[in-house]
């Protein structure tokens, strides 16, 4: 039946959703082009039905009840159609949105693509999305709300000094508050404020 | 025969409370920035006797915790954050002009004794440490009740958009801060042009609009109005005098009366007290500060 196609697109987006719960990793499957693809083809067919049937009232002069039916529910299926088509997409770029805020402003955007390893699973549309959102995170960033840092972190600080242990080589890296020499497996007795951008960037594991 | 001296005594407190106050405020001007003191507040809301840090700060945690729990997005405190960020701002140039100051005495007195050294740098570490922490702390509040708005915004964008036609209560420039009200714009567009470009640019005609509401199902998203919360009972200000809404049961104890609309019943919120309430029945006593959420 009409909707059919919808339905298993929905489902495919309820699977993306455990998937990125459970795992908490921001990993997109691939776009459903294809699936996409044959529902707007049906939902075309359906629109060509409906220009059809109204043609056809017109010449009998909106009188037969069965047509006017007929294209009710050939508007209904147009309907449904496109909110499975709305509800998969709005999922997908507000994945996009967590994925900015959580992963940008850390790397430099430039790497967005390179960070994001699944770059390909998305459809280009979405991937200029994903770099407009960038950029207006950035904006919002550097505005009045310079001191706060909107990005970092949203679990409160409870200490002010941390035990860190150094997870992959990175060499000299810090810059803004002075230098630490990052060697794998050292441990550092830090400020929580200087090291929580490494944090999250993966480079340190809190202890 | 006992004779209440209590409003003669609390003349006299108050004569003295004032001088110290004001050498309090001296004492500490060069660490905290009373902000517009210039500025009158004509709104009737939250208004504080005397601006300071601490009652800023106050309200601020009030506010914060309002939005984390409420369903709809609430009124933007400008004044309010105007003066916390210009705040933060000038704590985080304090902190830096009193760290370097540290490291230039450090290196002058290096040469004299090293144990001085040690003593004057435990002795300068300690309200470095605990300046630079409080500040982690209120930025921490501040950047996640600006996170908490963004995913409001995000979350009712819709809704937003046709707000100042429908709804003429508050305008919109009210409601969201300048920077809220640009990324209102900017992000509802760029979704806009993502659903155009990939599904909607195939749809008929008719079925091209995001925001219709006169289909089957609505699109516009609005605030669950009568989502359950938590309130707590604050009461009024103590120093604003009577609320005439406020009234007396036969125990004696004051209570806000509200009605339940689909019930058709009346509920006492006595003061103090924590309740389970529909969103909608509690909305203006949240507005007026007499409930806290929590």
């Amino acid at each position: 039946m009409y909707g059919d196609l919808g339905s298993k697109l929905v489902l495919e987006a309820k699977r993306a959703q455990q998937l990125n719960r459970s795992s908490g990793a921001e990993q997109l499957p691939m776009f459903q082009d294809e699936l996409i693809r044959n529902i707007i083809k049906e939902v075309g067919q359906l629109s060509k039905s409906a220009e059809y049937l109204t043609a056809q009232q017109e010449e009998t002069g909106f009188q037969d009840k069965v047509a006017r039916c007929q294209y009710f529910v050939t508007l209904l299926c147009i309907e449904r159609n496109k909110r499975c088509l709305l509800a998969y997409q709005k999922l997908r770029s507000d994945a996009l949105d967590t994925f900015t805020w959580n992963r940008n402003g850390i790397d430099p955007i430039s790497s967005l693509n390179a960070a994001h390893q699944g770059s390909a699973n998305l459809s280009h549309h979405e991937q200029e999305y994903l770099k407009e959102y960038a950029q207006l995170v950035t904006d919002m960033k550097s505005g009045d709300y310079t001191d706060i840092d909107l990005s970092g972190s949203l679990t409160p600080p409870s200490d002010v000094f941390i035990d860190v242990r150094v997870l992959k080589d990175a060499g000299e890296i810090q810059t803004e508050y002075g230098v630490f020499n990052l060697i794998k497996d050292s441990q550092f007795f830090v400020r929580q404020a200087d090291v929580e951008r490494l944090i999250q960037q993966g480079y340190l594991q809190k202890l | 025969m006992n004779i209440d001296i209590d409003d003669i005594l609390a003349d006299l407190d108050r004569d003295t409370t004032a001088v110290d106050s004001s050498l309090i405020t001296q004492g500490h001007n060069d660490t905290t920035v009373l902000g517009s003191d210039g500025i009158p507040l004509n709104k009737q809301r939250v208004v504080p006797a005397a601006i300071s840090p601490v009652s800023d700060f106050q309200t601020l945690m009030r506010f914060w915790r309002n939005e984390r729990m409420s369903p709809e997005l609430l009124p933007y405190p400008h004044l309010l954050m105007e003066r916390t960020l210009r705040r933060i701002q000038d704590q985080l140039e304090h902190i830096e002009c009193v760290s370097m100051g540290y490291l230039e005495e450090q290196s002058g007195s290096a040469e004299n004794t090293s144990e001085s050294v040690g003593s004057t740098a435990l002795l300068n570490k300690l309200p470095l440490l605990c300046m630079e922490a409080d500040l982690e702390r209120l930025k921490f509040v501040v950047r996640s009740l600006l996170r908490c708005r963004l995913a409001k915004i995000d979350k009712y964008s819709l809704y937003l958009r046709q707000f100042d036609s429908e709804h003429g209560v508050v305008p919109i420039s009210e409601l969201l801060s300048r920077q809220e009200l640009e990324y209102h714009e900017r992000h509802s567009a760029m979704l806009l042009k993502l659903l155009n470009n990939s599904i909607l640019r195939h749809m008929p005609p008719e079925a091209q609009a995001v925001d219709d509401n006169d289909g089957s199902v609505k699109m516009v998203d609005e605030p669950e109005w009568d989502r359950f919360v938590f309130v707590y009972v604050n009461g009024p200000d103590t120093k604003q005098g009577v609320d005439p809404r406020l009234q007396v049961n036969e125990l004696g104890q004051q209570f806000y009366p509200v009605s339940i609309q689909e019930l058709h019943e009346e509920a006492e919120l006595a003061l103090g007290g924590i309740y389970v309430m529909r969103y909608n029945v509690v909305r203006e006593l949240v507005l007026d500060d007499m409930v806290q959420l929590i």
